[in-house]
């Protein structure tokens, strides 16, 4: 089943589009990577999702119930984390939960129990300081915490890691991978290394359209340039194999042993290369046809 | 209702913690205790500083006095720190976005408007109880028995209604504007609207702000019944009406 379904979103401020036509469909239990520049209209298609926004064209639906602008009954399934979360800077993180856990009609044991558990898994535990004082990456984890409270069937964070340091990005991505196979993600980010390590799916945004959508993987196979990588035991063979098979540097990656080049024909290409070491009685210790990188494809896609 | 009960009370924590409620209290009480003070000693001070020589025959202070200068500071000076503090009520949580994780719990927006509301409503309810109880006290101390004044309820009943209605204003300001600049425009506009308008004989009868600009005359008794009925009226109307609006267009607000 699909949790989030979204068809045919539309927005213009103004003369702007920020959106000209967004349809995705989020299925269960996935960590869905939502991709794209600043200002490719992320956090407006996330505030539609919310009931925040008010889409000018298409509809969403969340567990099955359409989205209404200005009602939040479809957030009773859904937890989210701002991009840049603030809260009541005279309340501590408990007083906080407790306030967000009321809101979300839960109450007593239930509450306390949660509140907890939610404070243990986000390190937050024993910190007693106001959020006023909080830092970002303790910002983060409390807003990870207040979306997690009324156990969501989603999950949306917007750019959750962007503005944190490696180790605040690990403890956030190490979370959003605990919890996964509780609810679904949906996370924006501009960080391709965080979504090639946790994501299951990506969409890519960019100038209002979702330009690829699919399976990590498949969108690896089935976007961007495949590459070539060839590896030598000595410098000597690499550039004597540079030499005759004609290959110019600067198409190339090349570091002191090793050449990959991106190629629209890998195969032909990786056949070619063959023939050279054969007839030139050059020994690689590796030859491989490599995986675009999430980031080659995402460049090459918002080209 | 478990949401609204929430706000609520977090309405409360904030206005404690971020004094608020505090500065309003100081303030307040300020005013109850020097209104009955300054009636009373008010010849004397004027005696005072008087240049030598020269004569200036006062009556001597009432109990009444104490009440005037009860209304007359509390319509100025209590009701204008009322709009400053209150000011900020949506503009804070605009500019830093903290509705935005609240309402995506699923709170109806509703619940904000009115949970606020009714916090302020309550602090300033309270506060106000309070320095009338105050100034009844002093008055009683300095005057003994000549407490009570026909008018007195329905002047201080007239003036709590005003300042719901100046809360009422507040709110609808406030969801109007983004900054509390807008909101304080919007607020003293509109009193200063109506006091234009006062200047036409027949609408006074139908204009909240009578309440506190003729406190004299309903301390006095020399407003009819049906004139203050009706401004109470419609001030209560009116506050209704904005509380309504205040929560249509938070509605549709993009936030």
């Amino acid at each position: 089943m699909n949790i989030l379904e979204a068809e045919g979103l539309k927005k213009q401020f103004g003369s702007h589009k920020v959106l000209e036509d967004v349809s995705m469909y989020v299925p269960e239990h996935c960590i869905y990577g939502f991709l794209g520049k600043n200002g490719a209209g992320k956090t407006t298609t996330m505030k539609m999702i919310l009931g925040l926004l008010k889409p000018d064209e298409g509809s969403i639906r969340v567990m099955q119930e359409t989205v209404e602008y200005g009602e939040t009954k479809t957030n009773r399934y859904i937890g989210y984390l701002p991009d840049v979360p603030e809260f009541y800077s005279y309340m501590n993180a408990e007083e906080y939960l407790q306030f967000c856990g009321r809101i979300s009609g839960m109450s007593g044991g239930q509450l306390k129990k949660k509140i907890k558990e939610l404070l243990e898994m986000t390190g937050l535990a024993g910190v007693k300081k106001r959020t006023g004082q909080f830092s970002r990456g303790m910002k983060q984890r409390l807003g990870i915490a207040q979306a997690l409270l009324n156990d969501p069937k989603l999950l949306i964070c917007d750019e959750p890691t962007s503005a944190l340091d490696p180790v605040g990005r690990k403890e956030i991505l190490d979370i959003m991978a605990a919890v996964r196979e509780r609810t679904t993600v949906i996370f924006s980010t501009h960080v391709l290394s965080d979504v090639e390590r946790i994501c299951d799916r990506v969409a890519i945004l960019n100038e209002g359209r979702i330009i690829i959508e699919g399976e990590l993987e498949q969108v690896r196979e089935t976007h961007g340039t495949r590459g070539l990588l060839a590896e030598f035991l000595e410098e000597e063979n690499l550039v004597r194999f540079l030499k005759k098979a004609g290959l110019e540097k600067n198409k190339a990656e090349i570091t002191e042993r090793q050449i990959t080049i991106y190629e629209e024909h890998p195969e032909r290409e990786i056949m070619r290369w063959m023939e050279v070491m054969q007839e030139e009685e050059i020994c690689p210790i590796r030859l491989e046809m490599i995986q675009p990188s999430l980031e080659k494809v995402f460049m090459e896609a918002i080209q | 209702m478990k949401g609204y009960t929430a706000f609520v009370k977090k309405e409360w924590i904030e206005s404690i913690r971020t004094y608020r409620f505090l500065i309003l209290g100081m303030v307040f009480l300020l005013l109850a205790c020097l209104s009955p003070i300054s009636a009373r000693y008010m010849p004397e001070i004027i005696h005072a500083f008087m240049p030598s020589g020269m004569e200036m025959k006062l009556a001597d202070p009432v109990a009444a006095d104490a009440w005037l200068q009860f209304f007359k500071n509390f319509s100025q000076i209590g009701f204008f720190v009322t709009v400053i503090l209150y000011s900020t009520v949506m503009s804070n949580e605009y500019t830093r976005g903290t509705l935005i994780p609240v309402l995506a719990k699923g709170l109806p927006r509703k619940y904000v408007i009115l949970a606020k509301f009714t916090c302020a409503c309550l602090s300033v309810t309270a506060l106000y109880l309070i320095c009338a109880g105050i100034c009844a006290a002093y008055t009683w101390f300095f005057w003994g028995e000549a407490v009570y004044i026909e008018g007195v309820f329905a002047a201080l009943l007239g003036m709590w209604l005003f300042s719901v209605l100046l809360l009422s204003m507040v709110m609808l300001g406030s969801v109007l504007f983004h900054s509390s600049y807008g909101c304080l425009l919007f607020t003293g506009g509109a009193v200063v609207i109506q006091m234009i308008a006062g200047m036409i004989p027949k609408a006074t009868k139908f204009l909240p702000v009578g309440l506190i600009t003729d406190s004299t005359e309903i301390l006095n008794g020399h407003i009819q019944t049906g004139t203050i009925a009706w401004q109470m009226g419609i001030t209560v109307l009116a506050a209704l009406l904005l509380l309504v609006a205040s929560v249509l267009v938070f509605d549709r607000k993009k936030l």
